[in-house]
């Protein structure tokens, strides 16, 4: 059971890190700045998830998963907002000032 | 040895948003700045969150991660705040 | 391993804070000042401070970055047009003037830094050991509301005299309108407006119900219940209010007149101003204060925000 949740854990933070990177590789390398908020969400969504997700077995339970869990959807929704605000800006910029 | 692991994968995020930060500073709309302040919030719940889970007993880093997660869209939405206000229509009677 | 951590905190803390400096343009320096105040309440965090980290994060990354942006925003137009031509710009003289003082003032700091004693002297100890005769659980909120109570009580008033010095710019004309947020007439804004309240809400009170034995308190909660007030505001989910509303007033005052009342209650209950008797009435009696106090912080900082009745100099 112990070594089934190290496993978990290890795995999630893992695939959490390399999203991570992933996300900040695209934020640096992609041309434009749409192309740059997808790269973005990849991390907010996908990597904070996953770490969350392998740090869930390691929680105090019952309350511990939950308030990571909490973490999450609250990041999601927030960056799901922000994400769709900042994108709708750079869309209106670059038609009127064609960055 | 797993709480080493959990610190050594907090380092390697920190240090990832941290190359994020080249944007901010490279950028040349605000736009992008935003994005990458964006990334350091994540980045630091994350990390936050998986230093706390590598000690044996934590207090308030659930918390700050909620707070820190609630308020982060803050910056999005005060720029599309001023974006609205200099773009949209104009309001009549601006002070002096 | 936790020490490579911290100093890469600290590396990334100092680096975004000299670009912060550095930057020309207003509006990216308070993109990178709000990062500065994430990176700042991991940093509190891992100096064991978590009361410290949240109200930094409220504060820092969240509403005083609102506050900022907002000013930057208005101040951009003109900006651009006050770039000093090449001529006035600072000559040699000048900017070598300002680089010494710059590195003498630094150079002191380093200097006093340097000369603390190790260990540094703290209060800390003494503050735990009578930490069971207040009643409390959480050290901090010990010293803000049984040693030091003044200080707090004096800081909230401050608060309150920064929002009239606010509302005073306000020209007569404009007194009795609404205060203006401007709103993000968006689908997506729409949305997070009226979904985020309730739970930000509900995560303020408790932060500040917290306050008394646990991580929490006063200014983190209401704080955080503030910026929901604002999310609202800014999604035209709830009608701004104006500053001539007796609630609004009301619910600015109260925490202070409250603190108040209890303080000049001090004088009956044990044995001087804000005095209160040992033990586990104490503690009611802070949480009393601390509701009153969320409250007014709430009020308060969403007035602070949303600046002068009408917009004022700054619509």
């Amino acid at each position: 059971m112990s070594t089934l949740s190290s496993v978990i854990t290890v795995l999630g933070v893992l695939a959490g890190v390399c999203f991570f990177v992933a996300g900040t590789v695209g934020l640096l390398r992609f041309p434009d700045p749409l192309s740059r908020l997808h790269a973005l969400t990849k991390a907010d969504n996908l990597g904070l998830g996953l770490i969350v997700l392998g740090l869930m077995p390691q929680a105090e339970w019952p309350l511990g998963p939950v308030r990571l869990l909490v973490v999450w959807l609250a990041a999601i929704l927030s960056s799901a907002v922000a994400s769709q605000l900042v994108g709708g800006a750079i869309r209106r910029s670059s038609g009127s000032a064609g960055e | 040895m797993l709480s080493a692991f959990m610190v050594g994968a907090a380092i390697c995020v920190l240090a990832t948003v941290a190359c994020g930060l080249l944007r901010l500073v490279l950028a040349t709309a605000i736009a992008d700045r935003i994005l990458s302040v964006q990334l350091l919030a994540t980045g630091t719940m994350a990390s936050l969150l998986l230093v706390d889970a590598a000690r044996p007993t934590g207090t308030g880093a659930g918390e700050l991660a909620i707070v820190l997660a609630m308020l982060a869209p803050v910056a999005a939405i005060g720029f599309a705040g001023a974006r609205a206000r200099s773009q949209g229509p104009r309001h009549d009677g601006d002070g002096p | 391993m936790t020490l490579a951590f911290d100093l890469c905190l600290m590396l990334l803390l100092v680096a975004l804070a000299v670009w912060t400096v550095m930057v020309r343009d207003t509006m990216s320096a308070v993109t990178g000042l709000m990062g500065c105040g994430v990176l700042l309440a991991l940093a509190w965090m891992r100096l064991a401070a978590p009361d410290v980290a949240l109200t930094e994060a409220a504060i820092g990354a969240g509403l005083s970055g609102l506050l900022l942006i907002r000013a930057a925003a208005y101040e951009h137009a003109t900006e651009v047009a006050e770039q000093a031509p090449r001529g006035t710009r600072p000559g040699p003289l000048a900017t070598v003037s300002v680089v010494a003082l710059c590195v003498g003032v630094a150079g002191l700091l380093v200097f006093a830094v340097l000369r603390l004693p190790i260990p540094a002297p703290s209060l800390a100890p003494q503050a735990v050991e009578h930490l069971e005769a207040t009643g409390l659980g959480n050290a901090v909120t010990a010293v803000l509301f049984s040693y030091r109570s003044l200080d707090t009580l004096l800081e909230k008033a401050v608060v309150v005299l920064g929002l009239v010095g606010i509302w005073s710019i306000a020209p007569d004309a404009r007194w009795k309108a609404p205060v203006r947020v401007a709103v993000v007439d968006e689908g997506p804004m729409s949305l997070l407006g009226r979904v985020l309240p309730p739970f930000g809400i509900v995560l303020g009170i408790l932060l500040a119900w917290n306050g008394a034995d646990d991580v929490g308190g006063a200014f983190p909660g209401g704080t955080v219940i503030a910026a929901m007030w604002l999310l609202a505001l800014t999604a035209g989910a709830v009608r701004a209010p104006s500053a001539t509303s007796g609630g609004l007033r009301a619910a600015v005052a109260v925490g202070p007149l409250v603190f108040l009342a209890v303080g000049v209650a001090g004088f009956w209950l044990a044995d001087t101003f804000l005095a209160l008797p040992p033990g586990a009435t104490a503690k009611a009696w802070v949480i009393v204060v601390e509701v009153g106090l969320t409250v007014s912080i709430a009020a308060t900082m969403t007035m602070l925000v949303a600046g002068p009745p009408g917009g004022g100099a700054t619509g």
